[in-house]
């Protein structure tokens, strides 16, 4: 058993794209050498900007043999009666190079049928790699590919060698042109040579030697221990940005932590401003004096040994100051003018093609948030406070500071605002209209931030809907999808009542008048595609909280508007019962009533042509519940709404057993299915109980 | 070192790498990739290796000669090589040896940046050059120009030599660069940042450039139309600045920036077509030269 290793080595990769690709390079060769039934210990893959690293350890020498069965001819022209092989099984038996006496019969289900049986020999390892490396590298995917020189190869970017070894052996193929070899190269900056690697084990110190960390862990731990002894030697707060770490980590190749200064007078910028140029772009540390307040210091990581700190920490800090002297020329030149004195302004600036300006958009989130707004029930304060932030909601977007550092949009806007004077919660809202910018982010609190941040969201998705940008497959360039999470996500959290279908037409009504998008008569495709769109989010969502595929489905099939308050209530009521006998009831008779009235309406019933006893029964029983069944349902009291359907449960079930539907008198006849239609609607009504599991048992695990 | 020190080394370095020197073209451009040393000779199969000095004018970047890094005109040393050589990195941190910056004392980064021309219809991926945390050059694997796949695919490397002069001559004002011992910067081009920024933000004839760009447009369709790609891109060019003139003088509406820029786009597209054409004609005189 021997190592194989392969080092591919590139121009600088993308940082944010490193940690994917060596992923993705150690499942695809695991999957690969799985699939090649041979042996190993671990894959194991590393990698830096200039390299990508796979080791495979403890490789078996070659694939293990197989044994195959290959089907020959029928048994009956094969041999003749006597078992005499005859010419099919003479040349079947050359074909696969066995003697003919090594042939058997077997029966098929097409009959008797002749059969040989070889064993595939492994191939040697060597062989394998020699094969399979330069596949697994052209396999790799990324966001964004390249061509070089005169290359057809594409990749992140440039691949300039190929070290591939087993053991001490180089392993020999061509990438589009580039031979692979047993040469590396060693850190950039600090010994930039070709070397020779004469074997795996030598790699490894070879590279350390010289100047090469190829393992993220290890670089990682070692940016993050220089980090804190630079904190702590200056008694600083000891807090790293995490995210930023691992983005630094995968731009070096040997780390080495710098403390910098700037002059205090700069801290007087919003932190948040300071944060973003140091940490987005310059790529820097900020050093924190407490968890609120900034350090007139920072951190860089450089790529190079600690022989030259003072040059580069100086060139560094120039830069540095540079950048601040900007971000706060552009801060004093923001201050200068009240905010609202921008709004005009965004009459300038084109929202998106066919959607008009900035400035129509904010009259347009102006417009819905004051509707959402009503609906909620909030007072006139509450009202015209939503209206001036979604008045100033855009207008940072033309400030000095927000034109340089696109980043801090809504945080400018709440600084700008509450700098002009305007209320406390409007510039609050100002600043929370634009969460959750990602995932994980934090949700808007004020009624304020709350409203404006659907609102805002809602005429995103809307317009692109109305004028058919829908996004598919992994094509979302306006990324909708994650929109309409967080408006899914703001609703659920919040508590507020918020019709969305509502919302929805209001928007695009809006959309009509002020943009003149022709929608011609598909309005309310519209709304139901963006209804359809929001759904699946919050399926999503609610998966995510664990509940049943099925029961979401089933309500989700019932309720067309979206109004997820309402949904969740009747997904409670169906959790209470799932387990429960009586809803096992419910369910077969929801299933029955269903199948036998589909393709048929509901009809006003005739009573005097209802005959027989269970279902004259069943009618009444249907008469005593059914306005009960529809305050419930008014009130949202699906528990309750439950209870009255399985009252009904029995006399279904004696009107099944002993009635016959299809009555030879056809009035009679339609006169019954429809108390059945009238039924399965109200059995439906909640949800669409035919898409629920009965194999509850097998869920409870 | 001073300014046309730096300028002299890096030409001399670039010749010895086999680079044809070119000259600052005679028509105004917003960089280096415009010249038609770069954008017309990237097309189709032939081999090029070239390097020059560009000044470029970004008419929205005037400060009036009062902001310590902006001007409206900037120097840009460019190269471009087709096909991009296997070595080129190593060849260009080379380079930076002859301006004095050793890469052994300094932290030199490749950060990701990739690059894009909505008016010519080109973009490529590459990185920004960071000395010290500071963007000193850009480099770019070119992909498409004038809307067309490349192959081969040449690398650009545009220096900013304002910036890679204030590391090295450690003055953080650009106007206090010394050009060469005995005159600065400020000497040569104050009065002209200032003038400019003046012209440009304040006096520019909105309807002059209006009709200016109308025109500039009418000529180069019908020079493409005749088959003439080199005085068309002239136009195009003319086109494209004025253009640059009337959004730094706010003359263009929201509605109609977007197609102005295609339509300089487009007429960058068919000039590389017809350019590309051409050549084939002519059977590609230079494949001969490799």
């Amino acid at each position: 058993m021997v190592d194989a290793l392969l080092e591919i080595g590139t121009e600088e990769i993308p940082a944010s794209c490193l940690e994917n690709i060596l992923e993705e390079l150690k499942k695809t060769t695991e999957k690969t050498f799985n699939n090649l039934k041979i042996n190993y210990f671990k894959v194991e893959s590393f990698g830096t900007p200039r390299r990508l690293i796979l080791w495979i350890s403890n490789l078996d020498e070659k694939q293990k043999d197989v044994k195959i069965k290959v089907k020959g001819p029928a048994a009956a022209i094969a041999f003749d009666e006597i078992m005499k092989p005859q010419k099919p099984a003479v040349k079947f038996a050359q074909s696969q190079s066995i003697n003919i006496d090594e042939l058997f019969i077997e029966n098929t289900k097409k009959g008797k049928y002749i059969f040989a049986e070889k064993t595939i020999k492994g191939k040697e390892s060597m062989k394998l790699l020699e094969q399979c490396l330069p596949k697994i590298i052209q396999s790799l995917n990324f966001p964004k590919s390249m061509r070089w020189g005169t290359g057809k190869l594409k990749f992140i970017r440039p691949i300039r060698w190929i070290l591939a070894i087993l053991g001490e052996e180089v392993i020999h193929f061509d990438l589009d042109g580039l031979s692979s070899n047993n040469m590396t190269f060693g850190h950039k900056l600090l010994t930039p040579e070709q070397i020779k690697v004469p074997s795996i084990e030598k790699y490894f110190r070879i590279l350390e030697e010289n100047f090469v960390m190829i393992d993220p862990i290890k670089r990682g731990a070692k940016i993050k221990e220089e980090i804190l002894d630079n904190i702590r030697k200056n008694n600083r707060h000891e807090i790293i940005n995490e995210s930023q770490l691992k983005e630094i980590n995968y731009m070096v190749e040997y780390p080495h932590a710098i403390l910098g200064y700037f002059e205090e007078k700069y801290l007087k910028l919003p932190l948040q401003v300071l944060v973003t140029v140091m940490e987005v772009h310059q790529k820097y540390f900020p050093i924190y004096r407490n968890k609120e307040e900034l350090d007139n210091a920072f951190i860089v990581v450089i790529n190079n040994t600690g022989h030259n700190d003072k040059e580069i920490i100086k060139g560094n800090e120039n830069v540095l100051k540079a950048r601040l002297e900007d971000a706060n020329f552009f801060y004093q030149e923001d201050l200068k003018r009240p905010l609202k004195n921008r709004v005009e302004e965004l009459k300038n600036v084109i929202f998106r093609e066919n959607m008009g300006t900035l400035f129509d958009k904010t009259q347009r989130i102006t417009e819905l948030s004051r509707f959402i707004a009503g609906l909620s029930g909030l007072d006139e304060n509450g009202k015209k406070i939503i209206s001036r932030a979604a008045f100033l909601s855009k207008a940072d977007l033309v400030t000095e500071m927000v034109k340089e550092f696109p980043k801090l949009q809504g945080t400018m806007g709440k600084i700008y605002a509450f700098a002009s004077d305007e209320k406390k919660e409007v510039s609050e809202a100002v600043f929370e209209h634009y969460l959750p910018r990602f995932a994980e982010d934090k949700l808007p609190k004020t009624h304020g931030g709350i409203i404006l941040s659907i609102a805002d969201k809602l005429d995103n998705i809307v317009g692109c809907f109305a004028v058919g940008l829908i996004p598919s497959g992994s094509q979302d360039p306006y990324g909708l999808r994650r929109q309409a999470l967080g408006i899914i996500r703001t609703v659920i959290e919040s508590r507020m009542e918020i019709s969305l279908i509502e919302s929805i037409r209001i928007s695009l009504s809006i959309f009509k008048e002020d943009i003149f998008i022709d929608l011609k008569d598909r309005e309310e495709t519209v709304v139901d595609q963006i209804i359809i769109f929001l759904q699946q989010r919050l399926k999503n969502v609610l998966l995510e909280k664990g509940i049943f595929y099925d029961v979401i489905d089933a309500v989700l099939s019932a309720e067309k508007e979206c109004d997820i308050h309402d949904i969740q209530s009747r997904i409670h009521a169906i959790q209470d019962l799932y387990h429960s006998e009586m809803f096992g009831n419910i369910i077969n008779s929801a299933i029955r009533l269903m199948n036998i009235s589909k393709g048929n309406h509901e009809i006003e019933i005739n009573e005097s042509l209802l005959k027989e006893e269970d279902e004259i029964h069943l009618y009444h029983q249907y008469i005593k519940h059914i306005n009960q069944f529809k305050d419930t349902i008014q009130n949202g009291n699906y528990h309750e709404s439950y209870e009255i359907l399985g009252e009904l449960c029995p006399y279904i079930h004696d009107f099944f057993d002993q009635v016959l539907v299809m009555d030879k008198d056809e009035l009679v006849r339609k006169n019954r299915v429809g108390l059945i239609k009238k039924l399965s609607n109200l059995f439906n009504h909640v949800a669409i109980l035919s898409k629920i599991s009965q194999k509850k048992d097998d869920k409870k695990s | 070192m001073n300014f046309q020190t730096i300028i002299f080394n890096l030409q001399k370095y670039w010749s010895k790498q086999g680079c044809v020197l070119c000259q600052p073209y005679d028509i105004e451009v917003g960089a280096g990739t415009m010249n038609p040393a770069t954008f017309l000779r990237v097309l189709g199969p032939e081999p090029w290796k070239a390097a020059y000095v560009e000044p470029s004018r970004r008419p929205a970047d005037g400060r009036y000669g009062e902001n310590p890094n902006r001007v409206q005109q900037h120097h840009q040393f460019q190269v471009i090589i087709k096909p991009s050589p296997d070595d080129i990195q190593e060849v260009y941190l080379k380079s930076l040896e002859e301006l004095g910056i050793i890469r052994k004392n300094h932290d030199i980064r490749f950060i990701e940046g990739d690059w894009e021309a909505p008016t010519l219809g080109a973009w490529g991926l590459g990185w920004e050059v960071w000395l010290d945390g500071l963007e000193i050059t850009q480099f770019t694997y070119f992909q498409q120009a004038g809307g067309i796949e490349l192959n081969p695919i040449p690398v650009e490397i545009t220096y900013g030599l304002e910036r890679i002069a204030m590391v090295i001559q450690n003055k953080e004002n650009v106007f206090d660069l010394k050009w060469n011992n005995q005159i600065t910067y400020r000497d040569i081009h104050w009065q002209a940042e200032y003038e400019h920024s003046k012209y440009n933000f304040e006096c520019a004839d909105i309807n002059m450039l209006f009709s200016l760009f109308n025109t500039y447009e009418n000529e180069a369709s019908h020079l493409i139309k005749k088959l003439l790609p080199i005085p068309a891109y002239d136009y195009i060019l003319k086109c494209s600045h004025a253009f640059n003139m009337l959004d730094a003088r706010g003359a263009i509406s929201v509605s109609e920036r977007t197609g102005y820029i295609s339509r300089v786009r487009n007429l960058a597209r068919e000039c590389a077509e017809v350019q590309i054409k051409k050549r084939e004609e002519m059977n590609f005189p230079l494949m001969e030269k490799e």
